[in-house]
């Protein structure tokens, strides 16, 4: 491992070389036993993971618990549902049942009729001749 | 199995609808949340609304956790992500960066302590990455999760991941060196 290759690799894991992949860890640590580039690279690198976790120091807001709790009761339950349709031995027939009816009703209203009425076209059709006589133009 | 372990207060939560159960996962795994989103959206306003939107998802799809294939934070933090994902996508009203949690780092009084400043510097540096390097970057080095870990909870493959704390450092370096070398 070259210092650019442990480089790229502090850069991936982080300085704390227990989280490396076991053969890396091993490399770097002959790097780092021969290099002095190296060993302040992973100072540097130390130093900054040790800034980022001083960002763990952090409380949450002390309302937000029993908001959450508040709006579990007024917000409704959505998460019956589920449970209620899965768990019953019936309940999904009931729920197949409800979804067939729903389908047959929406049929019902919104489908076009197979046979339209098409009596005014016969109509006007079957007497176009007479009319064309009686009002003296062509059919 | 500890009568207070994560997965047993999910049992009770699943098959009860039990709030007291709920009540005390939602104290232990709170501030864990709130740090995350606060440090992701940049927005203390934005943090809490998405903490409560992620502990209600977590109730009302609380059947769909499934023990031993994912650790509760971990399947927490990944309702979280999305959710701050979601909020980062939304347009803003111009002059509404969120960027609230990250003050200058130039504009501290004397007062300040070195620490404070160093501290200051640091969230500045952090909320001007892209998110999802930020992200990244916060899963494994603030949150604590192991690289795959932090895959899973953005949905991308540890390659990926690694490749976005890769840049993130590098960045967060060079940006940290530059305001040190700025500074009088």
């Amino acid at each position: 491992m070259t210092d650019d290759q442990f480089e790229d690799a502090l850069d991936r894991w982080g300085a704390d070389l227990n989280r490396w992949p076991e053969r890396d860890a091993r490399k770097a640590r002959r790097v780092l036993a021969v290099s002095r580039r190296a060993r302040r690279m992973l100072t540097a690198a130390r130093s900054l993971d040790e800034q980022l976790q001083g960002l763990r120091d952090h409380v949450a807001p002390a309302h937000l618990e029993s908001r959450i709790m508040a709006r579990l009761n007024t917000d409704g339950d959505p998460g019956w549902a589920l449970p209620w349709i899965v768990r019953g031995r019936w309940r999904p027939a009931l729920l197949a049942l409800a979804i067939g009816a729903g389908g047959f009703l929406l049929g019902l209203t919104a489908a076009a009729p197979e046979n339209p009425d098409l009596t005014e076209e016969v109509m006007t059709l079957a007497f176009s001749d007479l009319y064309a006589e009686v009002n003296d133009v062509a059919p | 199995m500890a009568e207070d372990d994560d997965d047993v207060l999910m049992a009770l939560v699943q098959q009860q609808r039990d709030q007291h159960a709920f009540r005390r996962l939602v104290a232990r795994h709170l501030t864990g949340i709130h740090r995350y989103l606060l440090r992701l959206t940049g927005s203390a306003a934005d943090a809490d609304e998405l903490c409560q939107e992620t502990f209600l998802k977590l109730w009302a799809r609380a059947d769909s956790y499934r023990p031993g294939r994912v650790r509760l934070g971990t399947w927490l933090h990944r309702i979280a992500h999305n959710l701050a994902v979601d909020e980062l996508r939304r347009p803003r009203p111009e002059g509404s960066e969120a960027l609230e949690a990250a003050p200058d780092p130039s504009a501290g009084p004397e007062a300040l302590t070195q620490s404070s400043r160093t501290r200051q510097r640091l969230e500045a540096a952090l909320a001007a990455l892209p998110a999802n390097q930020r992200s990244a970057l916060l899963l494994c080095q603030v949150q604590g999760f192991s690289n795959a870990e932090a895959a899973r909870i953005m949905g991308v493959s540890v390659r990926s991941l690694e490749s976005l704390l890769a840049r993130a450092r590098r960045t967060l370096r060079t940006r940290l060196e530059d305001i040190d070398g700025s500074r009088p």
